[in-house]
């Protein structure tokens, strides 16, 4: 009974790390950048295939990857900002009508990631294992792999919101989220700004995926639902608060754990309710403004 | 008899009050008007009363009964109206158009055989009469204004609230503001004003509340106001 | 949204027209071949959801991304009820329950800036899909259902009908005092809801309307599919089309959507037979080029052009 319940806060601790970072990514996408980035599903998913494929064609360690495709994660994401999500950004006529229509460009995006992950691995699910091992734990044994990839998402989640708050760059970033105008009066590059943070956006949803490819079994059309909790994160924790992405996360990610435990398909219903009764009682979240 | 009463109306952006605990009335049939520097609260009072925000503590009644919580749509039905700071218009819909939404929605049993002519005779009221069939966002500013006026008379509102009506125009233009003010409140309406034109504010009001930082520093006739030390420094200290 | 003028112009002449070409097109069953009533029924169904989609979001601005759900909800009604009811007492169901749910929805998230409802909409596909997965595995033991196959005539006369009952709805709510309402609430809603309008009212059913008529174009579209599960009625495609073929079609005008909406169809019709593997690629390169090229649309395009060689004046009174 006890073993059943330390499993299910131990998976929702992991649940709601990996949720943590995603919409620690898309929150700061959002925040900064102000694109809601539809396709943030697609960069998990991205990660966790590269991952897989390294792996079974390397034999790459999956935390090794983390070196490799995290980068390649973010010249994806930078490009694809700095050129598509900028030009929409000079030519719209205002805020509003950006945010429309850089939801709607990012909608594209999804189709084309999707279409291509589809094409080079075709529609399968695939698995790998590695550290498959059972670890004991207070009397009970855990998978290696799935406390591995929990240590690491708390890990990062922590290093990006240290990284916001004390590096100059990440200060800049803060700047910009504020008042574009005055920052780049300031001298901050904004342009640049926007995407190095829509790359980092897109680099902790790709370090999602890896971490996530090596405890579950990926598939291409993954990104969707995940992106949606990550939507129903950033909402639950405020929209533009980096650490209400981060606890709203492990809220989450525990209620998931818990009510698979009862029911295993039920668990994007209860974020559903949960996002209604959020935007019934509370839309600004804990910690919106 | 007051027909607009505020009781420690209250409002917070964050950590800073907007409008802080503050009292004030507007009688039936008079012109009141609100002063006070930039950033005073003075168009937060009025979204306030016009529930375009909400209070954080505080009570606001029309005619005695308590409408603090309304939604802006029943406010209007109940009888008050109010203008914009920014010109808030029908861009896209002809002048007679935005006229006639007032009278369709914010207006008591509105009768769809006489909003036609309603409308018309408002356009007539404010000197719009010959601009009736043009898209809205052709108007010069001053038109604007004035047809934002009509629309908002098109509700057959007891209360007018008019948020520096005057911005942005010239003397001649100003002048005949006024006189359009004047003409409003012996139609029998109350008018409620923010003004920064002290001119059209001293000559036009019979009371006037002055604000400043969200609180009531001052209230009384344009002559008492006039007069009083406290408003003097407070417009000169800035 | 263009002013009143222009439609004032367009529209004696424009619904004559297309008067005429809806009676022309229900004509088609006695001579068209099989294949040609096929593809219409599909078009027919794809400019169904686009204007639907348009009647909401055009004229408020807010977008959603819930075609595919309340499509969805449709077919499976039409899975679910097809066997009790008549035929078309299936396909009015199919829109009514869509009706409902939209009714829900924006009761919730209407009142809420347009970012909250987009969200919420986009979701809802795989919200449901996860629900009515969870109920065949768990309640029913069954996955799929299976829909009576219709004589493909039928199905493109219900089609046509639905079409032409969105098209005089359109009509209705454009010059009646609830379209002038929902005018004004895309053209400046804090003014509206100042002016009397209850928005969030007005958001509320129009939402529902458009649902309506999505939801009935998939309760008759599955009667060709025969197969339902919730993989094939739920398919965030379907909230994504109506979507680019709005916004290529053009939003100003009611004709955009249904030009861009045709055009659309039968260009994915030709992608799907010639690449039936990078459809999806070329779908999303599209919506990307078209957002930022032809923002406007091809009605924007038409009206430049027109003005360009009218030499256009507005004159500032």
């Amino acid at each position: 009974m006890f073993v059943a319940a330390l499993n299910t806060v131990i998976n929702g601790l992991l649940l709601g790390g990996l949720y943590a970072i995603i919409a620690m990514g898309l929150n700061l996408q959002y925040g900064v950048a102000r694109v809601l980035n539809i396709a943030h599903g697609e960069f998990i998913m991205l990660g966790a295939f590269i991952t897989w494929a390294m792996y079974t064609m390397f034999g790459l360690n999956p935390l090794i990857s983390l070196a490799i495709v995290g980068p390649l994660v973010f010249i994806i994401g930078f490009l694809v900002q700095r050129t598509l999500f900028t030009r929409l950004r000079v030519t719209a006529p205002s805020p509003g009508a950006y945010e429309g229509s850089s939801m709607l460009a990012s909608f594209g995006l999804l189709f084309i990631i999707q279409n291509v992950a589809l094409q080079i691995w075709g529609g399968d699910m695939r698995a790998y294992s590695y550290y498959n091992f059972g670890i004991k734990f207070l009397g009970a044994v855990f998978a290696a792999n799935r406390l591995i990839a929990l240590v690491f998402a708390v890990v990062i989640g922590i290093a990006f919101y240290f990284f916001l708050v004390r590096a100059r760059l990440g200060k800049a970033i803060r700047a910009s989220a504020q008042d574009p105008t005055t920052a780049g009066l300031l001298g901050v590059n904004i342009n640049l700004v926007l995407a190095i943070c829509f790359g980092l956006g897109a680099v902790m949803a790709g370090f999602a995926g890896i971490l996530l490819s090596m405890c579950y079994p990926i598939y291409p059309v993954m990104g969707l639902e995940y992106t949606i909790i990550a939507i129903i994160v950033i909402v639950l924790g405020g929209l533009g608060s980096i650490p209400g992405s981060f606890i709203g996360g492990f809220i989450l990610g525990l209620i998931g754990s818990i009510v698979s435990s009862w029911q295993p398909s039920l668990s994007l219903a209860a974020y559903y309710v949960l996002f209604m009764l959020l935007l019934i009682v509370r839309p600004k979240g804990i910690f919106g403004k | 008899m007051p027909i607009l009463e505020g009781e420690q109306v209250t409002k917070y952006f964050g950590g800073l009050a907007a409008v802080s605990r503050v009292d004030f009335h507007v009688d039936q049939g008079e012109i009141f008007g609100l002063i006070g520097p930039n950033g005073a609260g003075k168009t937060t009072l009025f979204n306030l009363v016009s529930a375009a925000l909400v209070l954080k503590s505080g009570i606001i009644k029309f005619k005695g009964e308590k409408i603090s919580g309304l939604k802006p749509y029943q406010i209007c039905r109940r009888g008050i109206a109010r203008t914009f700071q920014s010109v808030k218009i029908f861009p896209n819909m002809l002048v007679r158009q935005n006229v006639k939404l007032g009278a369709l929605f914010g207006a008591p049993k509105p009768m769809a055989s006489t909003v036609d002519k309603d409308a018309e005779e408002l356009l007539d009221f404010v000197g719009l009469s010959a601009m009736s069939m043009i898209p809205a966002r052709d108007l010069t500013l001053v038109n604007q204004k004035r047809l934002e006026v009509a629309a908002a008379l098109a509700t057959k509102p007891e209360l007018l609230m008019l948020d520096e009506l005057m911005a942005g125009l010239t003397p001649t233009e100003t002048a005949e503001s006024m006189e359009l003010v004047t003409r409003i409140r012996d139609k029998g309406i109350t008018i409620f004003m923010i003004e920064h034109v002290m001119k059209a504010i001293m000559g036009v009001c019979d009371r006037i509340m002055v604000l400043h930082h969200g609180e009531k520093i001052a209230e009384g006739t344009p002559k008492e106001i006039a007069t009083s030390k406290k408003v003097i420094e407070v417009y000169l200290g800035e | 949204m263009d002013s009143i003028s222009n439609i004032f112009k367009g529209s004696r002449l424009g619904w004559l027209i297309s008067i005429i070409l809806l009676a022309l097109l229900a004509t088609f069953p006695i001579y068209g071949s099989a294949y040609t009533i096929i593809l219409l029924t599909a078009i027919i169904m794809y400019i169904i959801l686009t204007v639907s989609w348009t009647l909401f979001s055009g004229p408020t601005g807010y977008i959603s991304l819930a075609a595919a759900a309340f499509f969805g909800v449709g077919i499976y009604t039409m899975a679910i009820l097809g066997g009790e009811l008549p035929l078309i007492a299936a396909v009015a169901a199919g829109g009514l329950i869509s009706f409902l749910i939209a009714l829900g929805v924006g009761a919730i998230t209407l009142r809420l800036k347009g970012i909250y409802f987009a969200i919420f909409t986009f979701g809802l596909v795989e919200l449901i899909k996860h629900l009515l997965l969870f109920w065949e595995i768990n309640v029913t033991g069954t996955r799929g259902r299976f829909v009576v196959l219709e004589d493909n005539n039928t199905i493109f006369w219900i089609m046509l009908g639905i079409f032409a009952v969105l098209m005089l709805t359109y009509y209705f709510i454009r010059r009646s005092k609830f379209g002038l309402a929902l005018q004004s609430i895309g053209e400046n809603e804090e003014a509206a809801a100042h002016l009397g309008v209850n928005v969030t009212l007005v958001k509320v059913i129009t939402f529902g309307i458009s649902a309506f008529f999505m939801g009935a174009a998939g309760a008759i579209i599955a009667t060709r599919w025969t197969y339902i599960d919730p993989y094939v009625a739920f398919n965030v495609l379907f909230s994504f089309l109506p979507v680019i073929m709005a916004i290529f079609g053009g939003m100003g005008q009611i004709y955009g959507p249904v030009i861009g909406a045709a055009i659309f169809a039968y260009t994915e019709e030709i992608l799907l037979t010639k690449f039936p593997y990078y459809y999806m690629l070329t779908f999303g390169i599209i919506l990307i080029a078209v957002i930022i090229y032809l923002p406007d649309g091809l009605v924007g395009l038409i009206q430049r052009l027109r003005r360009r060689s009218l030499g256009g004046q507005h004159a500032n009174t």
